[in-house]
């Protein structure tokens, strides 16, 4: 893909949320994770990420902590919680709705063969 | 990588976002430049092992995070619920001294003298309630989800 689609804030909080199921994990690795997953075809900018980040932890979607590694500087490491899971349950069923809506209209299934979330 | 050897383009860009994070408390503003700097010391580090320059592995991460004002300025008020209160606050006292003020004058009336303080009653009052209630609300959650 040429061109990586740039994030809006509620995509960016959406995808951190989705990553951090996956495990704890730093905002760089957060951000290439969406990047190597979507083939590149999305851009996480990070000057979207970190205010989204803080934003997630005010409402006590994710939580944070400095952890330091056997090597190198001590890293902020992210966590999703109970809520957070939660709230991006609700977030993709919601995305899922207006993905099928959109198709509905638009004569296409948007969501064919995709695995469910 | 430490701050002796990170490209001075860097070093310009997190003192940027620093200015503007002033209003923190000296250990978040100093968390939030170090968690900065290392996401833009692992992007150089990913440029250059694609075979850019310093200067331009420097330029290609700075690029990543946009203006330095703007990130700097969010990351001052972001999750800030009370900048987010006080935003709401300050709205919505200057919208009912207005709107008294206006209906006073349509009305062709003489101002009452217990007029400021039917203003001020008002413009503290539905902030308060609606304030008081979205911190009980958070509270209910935080609990709910065991935080």
């Amino acid at each position: 893909m040429e061109t990586a689609t740039p994030l809006g804030r509620d995509e960016v909080r959406l995808l951190v949320l989705h990553v951090l199921t996956r495990g704890a994990s730093h905002g760089y690795a957060i951000a290439r994770a969406v990047e190597l997953k979507s083939d590149d075809a999305l851009r996480m900018g990070e000057g979207t990420l970190y205010p989204v980040l803080r934003a997630l932890e005010q409402d006590d979607l994710v939580t944070s902590e400095w952890e330091t590694a056997e090597s190198g500087p001590a890293r902020k490491v992210y966590r999703i919680t109970a809520g957070g899971r939660a709230e991006l349950a609700r977030r993709l069923r919601d995305w899922k709705s207006r993905v099928a809506a959109l198709g509905s209209v638009l004569g296409v299934d948007a969501l064919a063969g995709r695995k469910g979330a | 990588m430490n701050h002796a050897n990170r490209h001075p383009a860097i070093e310009r860009f997190l003192s940027q976002v620093d200015e503007r994070l002033r209003g923190l408390p000296a250990e978040r503003r100093a968390a939030e430049r170090e968690e900065l700097a290392q996401h833009l010391d692992l992007l150089v580090v990913a440029h250059r092992a694609r075979g850019m320059d310093e200067v331009a592995a420097a330029a290609a991460a700075i690029e990543r995070f946009g203006r330095a004002e703007r990130i700097g300025a969010e990351l001052a008020t972001a999750g800030s619920k009370t900048a987010e209160y006080a935003r709401f606050f300050v709205a919505y006292a200057a919208f009912i001294v207005v709107a008294f003020l206006l209906l006073f004058w349509s009305l062709g009336a003489p101002l009452p003298p217990h007029l400021p303080w039917v203003i001020a009653v008002n413009a503290l009052a539905l902030p308060s309630a609606f304030i008081y209630s979205d911190w009980r609300k958070r509270r209910r959650i935080a609990a709910k989800w065991g935080r």
